[in-house]
């Protein structure tokens, strides 16, 4: 199996923060999402692959070649979104067109404008003129737009209303179709994620959390409700997290460890994200 | 290298309105009172504040961050901002001089009016880019003490011109030289401390984290 990006026990040192031991690989065919609340690390993973921060520790190779290491070649088949910042805002469409005709020798105009047109946006208008979903479409048509193997976003979905939103997702599963490809998706709207992504890795205070396939994690665990009584009754193992609130209690369970007479709901990525986060482990 | 100057030259087309006011106003006084150095003067500020400028919209717009992910190294980046600079800089030389030979001067009046401010003008930049590209806005303050040093190199180099007595002065013992060899000798030392001031940007660059 190749991988569009790996990283081997990284770690990144801050004052107040420390991105602990972090390994993860996202092969190429799948999206990978990465989900954590504010400050958790998420950014700075992404930062730590496109080498705008350098690591204490670790390995880190982003489509074959270490991250610290810079290549043109490489960094001509990654797009990448980070929120909707990064372009010059008194430039119009037509001049990002000329000025990345001239920094990626693969740029193809014709996609460009095909995107452009597709999402609407006026070619003649300056940046700043643009809404904020509008931004974030020019990022990643600009991302979009020179054939690239790897898309690295980052919050780029945050902010847009579930419409943009939605027509954006189905974007990034048009970019999948081709199975050399792969997406890291960073965000903390997790139905998004939920909707497209093959893999999850949870970020929790600077540490890997969790970090399986999706579809697996939604049908390995579970969330029990119930009272402590009930709880009692679940094997100590099978309980992952639990949260108690007024009127009684959740626990985030080991599906296959509970018996098949409790009361299950199936999670989501928010309430598995919500149990490491607010929940104690009994 | 293209692409980072078109997208400078760019931005500055942006902004240039409200120079472009100024400049005409100062060369239409220039004009009609026969004093190039006037409008000179203007132009060559204007030329020391655009490569500045295109730092701060850099940050601004975070596209020194977003830069980094696309297929030029920090060197490139670094480079681009120099040559960026110095494009601007002949830029500014040609304006004036093409404003003095209007005026009916000569290339002794364009070195003489327009080289003192043009070499103050790259020191600056050559003391002030690695300070904000390792500062950020702290290291932008600086440029007005950096400032005060290139309107000490532009007053020497007016009064060497001025009292020269014309072609000839004292430079040290014994030695005589021509004006024009001490403006000369100037400039290629700021292109010096540009070159020099290019290398420590790229190292202070290479480690940069955003």
């Amino acid at each position: 199996m190749t991988y569009a990006l790996e990283l081997q026990h990284v770690k990144k040192n801050f004052e107040h923060f420390t991105l602990q031991d972090i390994s993860l690989a996202l092969p190429r065919g799948y999206i990978l999402g990465l989900i954590g609340e504010n400050g958790a690390g998420k950014s700075t993973i992404i930062k730590l692959l496109l080498n705008l921060l350098h690591s204490d520790g670790g390995q880190i190779e982003v489509l074959g070649i270490p991250a610290e290491t810079f290549s043109a070649q490489r960094n001509e088949q990654i797009g990448v979104v980070m929120d909707e910042r990064g372009l010059p805002e008194m430039l119009n469409l037509r001049q990002v067109n000329r000025i990345m005709e001239d920094l990626y020798s693969s740029w193809d105009s014709d996609t460009f404008y095909s995107l452009t047109t597709r999402f609407g946006l006026p070619e003649k208008s300056k940046i700043k003129t643009y809404s904020r979903g509008m931004k974030m479409k020019l990022s990643i048509a600009v991302a979009l737009s020179h054939n690239a193997q790897l898309l690295i976003l980052d919050e780029a979905t945050n902010g847009l209303d579930p419409v943009v939103r939605d027509e954006l997702l189905d974007l990034f599963l048009e970019f999948m179709q081709d199975e050399n490809h792969a997406i890291l998706m960073a965000s903390h709207i997790t139905s998004d994620l939920e909707k497209v992504c093959d893999h999850i890795a949870y970020i929790h205070e600077g540490r890997i959390e969790l970090n399986m396939e999706k579809d697996q994690l939604l049908e390995d665990y579970a969330v029990f409700k119930g009272s402590e009584e009930q709880l009692a009754e679940i094997p100590e193992d099978a309980v992952l997290r639990v949260r108690r609130h007024q009127f009684g209690l959740e626990a985030l369970v080991k599906r296959n460890e509970v018996h098949a007479a409790a009361a299950l709901e199936r999670p989501t990525l928010e309430s598995i994200m919500l149990f490491f986060n607010k929940g104690t482990r009994q | 290298m293209r692409g980072l100057l078109r997208k400078d030259i760019l931005m500055m087309k942006d902004g240039i309105g409200i120079y472009l006011i100024f400049i005409i106003l100062y060369s239409l006084f220039s004009f009609f009172s026969g004093a190039p150095d006037i409008a000179a003067t203007i132009v060559i500020l204007v030329m020391i504040m655009l490569p500045f400028n295109t730092l701060s919209y850099d940050e601004l717009y975070q596209w020194d961050r977003y830069v980094l992910t696309l297929p030029v190294s920090r060197r490139q980046i670094i480079r681009s901002k120099y040559v960026f600079a110095l494009l601007v800089s002949g830029a500014a030389l040609l304006f004036y001089a093409a404003m003095d030979l209007l005026l009916g001067g000569d290339l002794r009046e364009i070195m003489r009016g327009c080289l003192p401010t043009i070499i103050g003008g790259l020191v600056t930049i050559a003391l002030a880019f690695p300070c904000i590209l390792k500062w950020g806005q702290k290291g932008r303050l600086l440029i007005v003490l950096f400032c005060g040093v290139a309107g000490g190199i532009i007053g020497v180099l007016g009064i060497v011109t001025e009292y020269g007595g014309g072609l000839e002065i004292a430079v040290s013992e014994g030695v005589m030289v021509t004006e024009s060899v001490v403006l000369l000798g100037a400039l290629l030392i700021s292109l010096l401390a540009l070159l020099i001031s290019y290398k420590i940007s790229c190292k202070i660059y290479e480690k940069k984290q955003f």
